[in-house]
């Protein structure tokens, strides 16, 4: 009987997105996280006594430059070769595009395959346990090849392990690197592909095994729940089981609230609390990064338009105190939708009249709209970049991200001008 | 629309209550409550039933949250009524007028044309706040035409804050040109910048790290070869040195060597040696000289010793000496005191025998003894005596007591004698009691008259009141009038044939109105064109018809044109054609009919259809008429039998309803009645009472014995009458009563006083007697006094004590005679055997003379046992030098011996060569010992041998150079120890840190930020751009006709301080608004006064409503006290406005300020203005 770990997008020393700092955000908590997931990553091999350590590629940030994280990386493969613990290691896209892969000098406890061909590693462990590794590196960041066929044969008696970095037919959010389909894995008759790229946990296939660990450490809102990396375990007769063992040390997590019937502020704060609570039950003792979804149809719609960096504020508040600070509320995003009734065309003829009837123009011609948009060039020329692109990006470069934008403005202006009218 | 009434059917104060608008007629309603009357609640009523109760009411203090009702009646344009009642609640809230079923919303919304309650209040509200707000917004603001413009019309007064904080907002977070100060969005530029210069900082890039691991590499390996190097140098050096600081030490070394040799045969004597002798020498030295003085010392002391002498018979009789050495002075002082003590025995006796004279006694000292008495006796007589006044004092104390006692009952017998006899009044105050229990009875009766009156009055008010009435109660009680069901019942009757009346004749105009379209559209069908008919082409058919017959008959039987019958057909149509013309002309008509009839087919089913129906219509025109006839019989029949139950009261009854009225007056009127005579019931209970009590207390007082006056009591005057008179007699029984006490006490206490008085005159008697025998002791007689008994007790006791005194002193000098011939024998025995040569001697001097004698012989017999002891010692001391001396001698005897030689005087020299001997071989060893050291572990002889082999000089010159290499390759090992550190220490700095993450991961923060930051910039910076186009667009639409309303209004406002108002622009080329003088001059509206600020926008606000009634169907509009702050003449110029603006649009005006109402009732033409009221609905 022997054990292993498969673990795959390490990432290590790439940032955690999109957390704005506020008072009480748990900021100390999530520093380092990539590193401290592979410290424990490092302590579930050593306390679980595995016998060797599968690293599916990726184990650095593309375009990150810093030695510092190769050090820290030999720092822990050496911790493993202090146990003796063999780890087996392949570049993945990231690996490729990055220059301290090839310059750093690993201990000899870790193999790093080579990226020329698929090889079988030469590990003695491995064979005295009857194993046998088969991987290929990427060679370069978009490996358009299908590397698996280039896979060698079986090897007959003993256990079969292909390492494999690909996104098989295609995975939403991932590059297509690597493509090949199941079936070809399955023809090779391994034991158990053991695959990197996909961010996401998924058992692709139990016969042969065909698996994601995904990522080891949460780094934004899209990778939600608990990452790692799976300890798989081989008896004598060859079954193998998998185990999936948590490594990060923060997690995100999505909370929908549903305000449909809600009428009051405190109702929604109510409903926020319990969903909060919830998460924090799932996922004791571990900080969490959550965004709120705030949907439903509700009267409550316009009041939150209205003032949502308020409302903002009022969760953050409301989630410290039920967390003890556990939670960084990333964001809270308003989906609501007016209540059917109050759509209602109303006679206003006056001046609040006309300015509804600008924004219905507004609405009814992008150009318009276009030359809205363009009295915040002054901001965008000095807005880095990373802000202006993307579905959430600030150029609102989309006739449905300008119309989206002038859809919250509304609200917003229309409480400005009436709030504080109130008689 | 229109709100003709609100019912305030449950709601704040009020249950049941209604205000009613003057059914929709124009006019300025002026709904008046002073404060706490009501009018902020009928104001919120009225908003509340148009858009519902909120969730939480402040108005649910009287009725509870499920019984607030707030109804009323809405008015369409079209002249429908529409009657709603709201609940509180959270749905369905609306509901009908019996408030039996659910409205739906949309009923009221509709008539509301979708305006929510926020703009309703915004645009159809407007109060004295928001005309504040607009005035000082209009004159602070910048006079900007659009923006004054947007927030009247808006109904905003807050509206330039609104656009001044959006633009502060958004520049507080961004401004194109900010440095990063006060903008967080420009901070987190200069932020984000310093943190990814810090990223690159931090960061170690591959290539760097390869590089100084390599120079350590080299760096390290330098650093080995330098330091074995150093080391095999410093080994050569050390050795050369080593040879070069043995060659003097092997030369010394070799001269000593020989030396010693010459010293062989002298012994080595221990470094002790000289010191010992010396110590020897010295000690024997001084033993002879202690030897010496002490026999010198002996020979003195015996010597001394044989010169002393002592007497041993005297020492023998120390003690008897010295025992009357110190009697001697006792002695002698008896002798002395023996004449002072005769004196005073003789005083003594003389003072005695005196007294004993005084006492009547013989004068001889023996008879004293006779008058001495025991202490018992002396006690009694003592104690007697000092009885004595008290036994007088008490006898005359209780004498005197008994006559001021009998002084005293004589004068209360004197004041009983005085009093008025005793009355009965117990019968009175029983009287008083009863009448006391009636307390309030003449108030009781008083009230109940009184009431009785008032409901007298009430009862012919009521009566009168009662509609068709004209007989008394009494008549009417007896009276059967209709029950109640029944006039429910023909109210019934009488409202469904009403109903049946007023529904026929409704249809009857329905079916006219028919008609009456019927008939339109029938003649407009026809006006348009003549519609062909069936008949008319049959007809034009048959026509062509014959006129083919009669071209048949022209053609085959040759009858002629001018044939009757053909000129007949052929005149019909064509009177100057030809036959044949005529049928082609009907021909063509033919086929033009039927081409029409084909091609108009609908407008002739329209033509047909409509004159079916208007058949149709007729036809139940008709009917209906015969059910109106009908109806109105049945109306007819049931009024009838309506007036004839009435008829038995003689009354011509009102419709149902009122006689519903009148029943429920009716019983209150036997209510009433019921109630009336219990009153007159009570009234006679009451006055029985009262003369009953009056009388009682009456007879009362009568039989006390006190008249009564003859005057009309009440029950309370007579009881305080009765009440006064009972206090007067009771409080002279009373007083009697107390004498007579007083008197029975007295007579009691004077036999025991009298008894006293007798019991102390027997004590003075027996006291005397007792007085008599105990003094006859004293040889004193009954009538002596205690003073005299006193002096002879006190004589007595002087002269025994004198007596006494006598005998004492006298046996003192027989002792002191016996004490001195005693002494005297004692002298002479002792002297006798010691020293007979003193004995002619007197004591006194013989004493003191032995005594010296014996002191000497003590001292010599102390000095020679002091001498003994001294010459014991130095006969010691004599022995122990001998002792030493010979011990001195043995020992310097050995010394010389050690030596080798014969005589302690030699030893010196000895010494001395012995001394060199040693010095020698310690610098020998010393130079041995060097070598060694030099040698370092090589065998002496080898090291020796290679030492031989040098030259000192050019071992010395080896040597210098050898430093110098050494010294140059410390420099470098230096120079190189220094980069291993370096190069270490960058190393160890490379040591896997995340600072360069650690900055990563702040940019990702900043990128947070900065994405939240600029959101909310550009929401702000969006609306505030959207908010000034759609002003500007709103300025351009509204302003012309608008500005010259407002212009009279705004005249109209200020009476004529200003023209009007018109557009102007300022020097930036915006819009503005100014105010017009009447000379033409033009006034900014910054610059006007708050006043005419409130004036502007008041005038602004009424004519922007006006405008838009032009375009939709009006709502009303709720004012409330608007004209706080406008003097008289000015709210009248408003009011004026406020009317004419009514008749456009419903105008309801609450207020809280009576002199509106007046000023209104002053100015405004009846019609011009009405003052709704709450009345009970």
């Amino acid at each position: 009987m022997f054990k292993f770990l498969h673990a795959a997008d390490l990432h290590l020393d790439s940032p955690l997105k999109g957390l704005e700092r506020y008072d009480g955000a748990p900021v100390d908590e999530i520093r380092g996280a990539t590193r401290r997931a592979l410290q424990n990553l490092v302590a579930v091999a050593i306390e679980q006594q595995v016998q060797f350590v599968l690293i599916a590629g990726d184990v650095y940030d593309g375009d990150w430059k810093d030695h510092n994280t190769g050090l820290f990386f030999v720092s822990q493969m050496s911790r493993l070769r202090a146990a003796d613990i063999p780890v087996v290691v392949i570049s993945g896209n990231h690996d490729a595009a990055n220059k301290m892969t090839k310059s750093l000098p690993l201990p000899d406890n870790v193999e790093w395959l080579s990226h020329t061909k698929a090889v079988s590693s030469k590990s003695k462990i491995l064979a005295d346990l009857g194993v046998a590794v088969h991987g290929r590196s990427f060679a370069k960041a978009a490996e358009m090849e299908n590397l698996a066929r280039l896979y060698p044969e079986r090897k007959k008696e003993l256990f079969n392990i292909g390492l494999l970095h690909t996104s098989l037919n295609g995975a939403a959010g991932h590059e297509p690197y690597a493509p090949c389909e199941v079936a070809e894995l399955q023809q090779k008759e391994y034991d158990y592909w053991a695959l990197g790229h996909v961010h996401t946990r998924q058992v692709k296939l139990e016969h042969p095994w065909i698996v994601y660990p995904g990522n080891i450490q949460g780094r934004q809102i899209r990778e939600t729940g608990a990452k790692g990396c799976y300890l798989v375990t081989v008896d004598d007769h060859g079954t193998t089981s998998l185990e999936f063992q948590p490594l990060d040390v923060f997690r995100w997590e999505v909370c929908r609230v549903d305000v449909a019937g809600l009428t009051t502020g405190d109702d929604l704060l109510e409903q926020v609390s319990s969903g909060l609570s919830r998460l924090l039950t799932a996922h004791p003792d571990l900080p969490l990064a959550v965004r709120i979804q705030i949907v439903g149809e509700s009267t409550l719609h316009d009041r939150l338009l209205a003032e949502p960096v308020n409302w903002t504020n009022d969760l953050r508040a409301a989630a410290l105190d039920d967390s003890n600070g556990r939670i960084w509320l990333e964001k809270v995003e308003f989906r609501t939708t007016p209540p059917q009734s109050s759509d209602r065309a109303a006679r206003d003829d006056g001046p609040i009249g006309e300015l509804l009837q600008f924004f219905h123009e507004l609405q009814e011609d992008d150009t318009a709209l276009q030359e809205l948009n363009s009295e915040l060039d002054d901001l965008r020329r000095k807005l880095p970049e990373e802000l202006l692109t993307g579905d959430q990006g600030l150029a609102f470069s989309s006739p449905e991200q300008r119309r989206a934008l002038i859809e919250e403005i509304r609200p917003f202006l229309l409480n400005r001008l009436l709030k504080g009218n109130d008689r | 629309m229109k709100i003709l009434d609100l019912k305030l059917i449950a709601f704040g104060p009020f249950t049941d209550q209604a205000l009613s608008f003057g059914n929709g007629t124009p006019g300025l309603q002026i709904v008046y409550g002073p404060n706490e009357a009501g009018k902020s609640s009928s104001l919120r009523a009225l908003k509340q039933w148009l858009y519902g109760i909120p969730e939480r009411s402040e108005d649910n203090f009287l009725h509870s949250n499920s019984q607030l009702r707030i109804g009323g009646t809405l008015q369409r344009a079209d002249g429908k009524e529409i009657k709603a009642i709201r609940r509180k609640g959270r749905s369905k809230t609306l509901r009908c007028e019996r408030d039996a079923e659910v409205l739906e919303d949309s009923v009221l919304s509709d008539l509301l044309q979708g305006v929510n309650r926020d703009a309703f209040d915004r645009r159809f509200g407007l109060d004295h706040h928001e005309l504040r707000k607009g005035g000082a917004a209009i004159v602070n603001g910048g006079g900007d035409l659009g923006e004054i413009l947007f927030s009247a019309g808006a109904g905003l007064g807050n509206f330039s804050d609104v656009q001044k904080r959006l633009d502060e907002e958004a520049a507080s977070l961004f401004k194109p040109l900010g440095r990063g100060g006060a903008q967080s969005i420009n901070r987190m530029f200069t932020e984000l910048k310093e943190a990814r210069e810090q990223i690159k900082e931090r960061q170690l890039p591959p290539a760097r790290w390869q590089e100084v691991d390599s120079a350590l590499t080299e760096a390290e390996g330098r650093q080995q070869e330098l330091d074995r190097q150093l080391s095999e140098k410093r080994i050569l050096l050390s050795r050369w040195e080593r040879l070069a600081q043995a060659l003097p030490v092997i030369s010394r070394w070799k001269l000593l060597t020989g030396e010693l040799h010459e010293l062989a045969d002298v012994p080595l004597l221990p470094p002790e040696f000289s010191h010992e002798r010396i110590s020897w020498t010295q000690a024997r030295h001084s033993a002879l000289e202690t030897h010496a003085s002490a026999q010198a010392a002996i020979q003195q002391i015996q010597a001394e010793i044989d010169q002393l002498d002592l007497s041993q018979e005297l020492l023998e009789q120390r003690s008897a000496i010295t025992t009357l050495y110190k009697e001697l002075g006792s002695v002698q002082k008896a002798e002395r005191d023996r004449p002072g003590l005769i004196a005073s025995r003789d005083a003594a006796e003389k003072v005695a025998l005196r007294l004993l004279q005084e006492l009547g006694r013989p004068p001889q000292l023996e008879n004293a003894e006779e008058l001495r008495i025991s202490r018992g006796q002396k006690q009694r007589i003592q104690h007697l005596a000092s009885d004595c006044n008290a036994q007088i004092q008490k006898q005359r104390t209780a004498e005197e007591s008994l006559r001021n006692h009998r002084k005293q009952l004589e004068r209360i017998e004197q004041r009983l004698q005085d009093c008025p006899p005793a009355r009965d009044i117990s019968g009175l105050e029983r009287a008083v009691r009863r009448a006391e229990k009636q307390e309030g009875l003449d108030q009781r009766l008083a009230e109940s008259v009184s009431t009785f009156r008032i409901q007298e009055e009430q009862i012919q008010v009521e009566l009168a009141r009662l509609p068709g009435w004209s007989g008394s109660l009494e008549d009417l009680e007896p009276l059967a009038v209709p029950a109640l069901e029944t006039v429910e019942r023909f109210e019934h009757l009488l409202t469904s044939a009403n109903q049946l009346v007023a529904q026929s004749a409704k249809r009857d105009a329905e079916l006219t109105q028919q008609l009456g379209d019927i008939e339109r559209k029938l003649e407009q069908l026809r006006l348009e064109q003549d519609v062909p008919t069936e008949e008319e082409l049959i007809q034009v058919r048959r026509d062509r018809d014959e006129g083919w017959r009669l071209i048949q008959q022209v053609w085959r039987e040759g009858k002629a044109e001018v044939h009757p019958e053909v000129q007949a057909f052929v005149s019909r149509f064509a009177a100057d054609r030809t036959l044949d013309q005529a049928f082609r002309e009907l021909v063509a008509q033919a086929d033009l009919l039927s081409d029409r009839l084909r091609r108009e087919a609908d407008r002739v089913a329209t033509n047909a259809r409509l004159q079916a129906d208007r058949n149709q219509v007729e036809a139940e025109l008709r009917h209906c008429r015969e059910e109106t006839d009908s109806a109105k019989r049945e109306l007819n029949t049931v009024q009838q039998e309506w007036n004839s139950l009435w008829q038995a009261l003689s009354i011509a009854p009102e419709s149902p309803r009122e006689m519903r009225a009148w029943l429920h007056r009716h019983s209150q009127l036997m209510t009433m009645a019921r109630e009336f005579r219990q009153q007159r019931e009570l009234v006679s209970s009451n006055t029985a009472l009262q003369t009953l009590h009056v009388q009682e207390l009456l007879r009362a007082l009568e039989s006390a014995g006190e008249p009564f006056p003859e005057q009309a009591w009440s029950l309370e005057e007579a009881r305080h009458y009765g009440q006064r008179v009972a206090d007067q007699l009771g409080e002279g029984n009373r007083s009697r009563d107390e004498l007579l006490r007083q008197q029975e006490l007295l007579q009691r206490d004077l036999e025991t006083r009298e008894q006293d008085a007798a019991t102390a005159s027997q004590s003075l008697e027996s006291w005397r007697d007792d007085w008599e025998e105990a003094i006859s002791l004293l040889n004193l007689k009954r009538e002596s006094g205690p003073q005299e008994a006193n002096a002879v007790l006190e004589a007595a006791d002087e002269l025994l004590d004198l007596v006494k005194e006598f005998q004492q002193v006298g046996q003192r000098i027989a002792g002191i005679d016996r004490d001195a011939a005693e002494f005297q024998r004692s002298v002479k025995e002792l002297l006798q055997t010691l020293n007979p040569d003193l004995l002619p001697l007197p004591v006194e001097r013989a004493v003191p003379a032995l005594y010296d004698q014996l002191e000497r012989a003590s001292a010599a017999q102390a000095t020679l046992d002091a001498q003994r002891s001294l010459l014991q010692q130095e006969r010691e001391r004599e022995r122990s030098a001998a002792s030493k001396l010979e011990t001195c001698d043995k020992e310097l005897a050995a010394l010389c011996r050690q030596a080798g030689c014969e005589r302690v005087e030699d030893l010196v020299d000895i010494e001395n060569t012995a001394r060199r001997k040693s010095e020698r071989n310690a610098e020998v060893n010393s130079a041995r010992d060097r070598l060694l050291e030099l040698a370092a572990g090589t065998p002496l002889e080898v090291f020796l041998a290679e030492a031989e082999q040098q030259e000192p000089d050019r071992l010395h010159a080896d040597l210098q150079k050898l430093e110098t290499e050494i010294e140059f390759l410390q420099e470098e090992q230096k120079i190189v120890s220094e980069r291993v550190g370096q190069f270490r220490a960058e190393r160890q700095r490379m040591d896997g840190s995340s600072a360069a993450a650690d900055a990563q991961e702040r940019v990702e923060h900043l990128l947070a930020s900065l994405r939240h930051d600029s959101e909310q910039f550009i929401q702000r910076h969006l609306a505030s751009v959207i908010l000034r186009r759609v002003v500007k667009r709103y300025r351009e639409t509204g302003q012309g006709p608008v500005l010259a309303r407002v212009s009279d209004l705004f005249r109209r406002l200020t009476l004529g301080a200003f023209e009007g108002v018109r557009a102007d622009y300022n020097d930036s080329g915006s819009a503005i608004l100014v105010g017009v003088r009447p000379n033409g001059s033009t006034l900014e509206v910054v610059r006007m006064s708050e006043g005419t600020g409130d004036q502007l926008y008041l005038a602004l606000r009424i004519a922007l409503l006006e405008s838009s009634l032009n375009s939709h169907e009006p709502l009303p509009l709720i004012v409330d006290d608007l004209l706080v702050m406008f003097d008289d003449a000015r709210s009248v110029a408003a009011l004026q406005i406020l009317a004419e603006l009514s008749t456009r649009t419903q105008v309801i005006f609450f207020t809280h300020h009576g002199h509106l109402l007046d000023l209104a009732r002053q100015h405004l033409t009846a019609d011009q203005f009405a003052t709704p009221r709450l009345l009970p609905a």
